[in-house]
């Protein structure tokens, strides 16, 4: 049977977050205090990378590639979502 | 959050955030559904909005078949959050198999109940299947209160049920309709939900449509 092997530094969403996407982005909801928060694309495609289990180097670096960004832009605001996330107990490490 | 979906790298791309222009209308489908599974229940409660009680079964209720095409619906349009209510639900003959259903599908469930079917045995299996929560109603914090609102009821039971939640470390969450003869005891009811180990304790208006002898709560 094959294995997954887990990186301890990926992230992934908190035990009671579920993610859908729609078709302005996506939602985030958090089933234990049932609030919902939703995403524009941007920030639905942070949450899909999450998903697929990466670190943030990784997560930035897909992000930069699928958007072919050469600035820091892009970085700035991912990784600033991403401690938005993490502030808001969206996601554990 | 505020910001515009970034598409290319040559729009600029502003944060990854909440469009507060998105409502209910733009969703493929609900985020949330409260189902009441069937209208039977153990208990007569005097302030049951839907008038459950023992043989009040809706005689349209869901067949099997019908039970899980819903879910199969429910699930497979994403619906990340379900609760089971009723009547009381746990009296349904598909109650687990219903619960397994949903959480192999990883969808999220909470179970409203009065309690009283919530055996360490129940318990272990709510909490092996996966499930969010279980919310307990408790609209007293003493058995003679308690047991005026709910008909049939007995508060030692719930209570126990709470407790067996709790050894089987299922979330638990506590229910309370406050009417004129018990909000008097909702500070010693938020104590002891806090004492059974809820993390969250629910109360609003009670909604006495239907029973007369609610009348003048």
């Amino acid at each position: 049977m094959p294995t997954i092997n887990v990186n301890p530094t990926d992230m992934q969403l908190a035990k009671y977050v579920k993610f859908r996407e729609e078709k302005f982005g996506g939602v985030l909801f958090e089933t234990r205090s049932e609030k919902v928060f939703t995403l524009n694309a941007v920030g639905a495609a942070v949450v899909r990378e999450i998903n697929t289990g990466c670190d943030e180097k990784v997560l930035v670096a897909r992000l930069k590639d699928r958007y072919q960004d050469r600035g820091d832009a892009l970085e700035r605001e991912a990784l600033a979502f991403i401690a938005d996330l993490r502030q808001k107990g969206l996601l554990q490490d | 959050m505020t910001g515009q979906p970034a598409t290319t790298a040559s729009e600029p791309l502003a944060p990854a955030a909440a469009s507060a222009s998105a409502e209910s209308g733009d969703l493929a489908a609900p985020l949330y559904v409260a189902w009441q599974v069937t209208n039977e229940c153990n208990l007569a409660c005097l302030h049951c909005i839907e008038e459950s009680g023992p043989g009040k079964a809706f005689r349209d209720e869901l067949d099997e078949d019908q039970i899980f095409g819903v879910l199969a619906q429910f699930m497979d349009h994403e619906i990340p959050y379900l609760s089971f209510s009723g009547g009381e639900p746990m009296v349904h003959p598909l109650f687990f198999k219903m619960v397994e259903y949903v959480c192999s599908r990883d969808g999220q469930l909470k179970i409203e109940t009065n309690g009283h079917y919530l055996t360490p045995e129940n318990c272990e299996r709510l909490k092996l299947l996966g499930v969010k929560a279980v919310q307990v109603s408790l609209d007293g914090a003493t058995r003679s209160t308690f047991n005026r609102m709910r008909i049939r009821g007995d508060f030692d039971k719930a209570t126990d049920g709470v407790r067996n939640l709790r050894a089987a470390e299922v979330p638990i969450e506590i229910n309370y309709s406050p009417t004129s003869f018990n909000v008097h005891e909702i500070g010693t009811a938020i104590d002891l939900a806090y004492e059974l180990g809820a993390y969250s304790f629910y109360t609003g208006r009670a909604m006495s449509r239907n029973r007369r002898k609610c009348a003048n709560w």
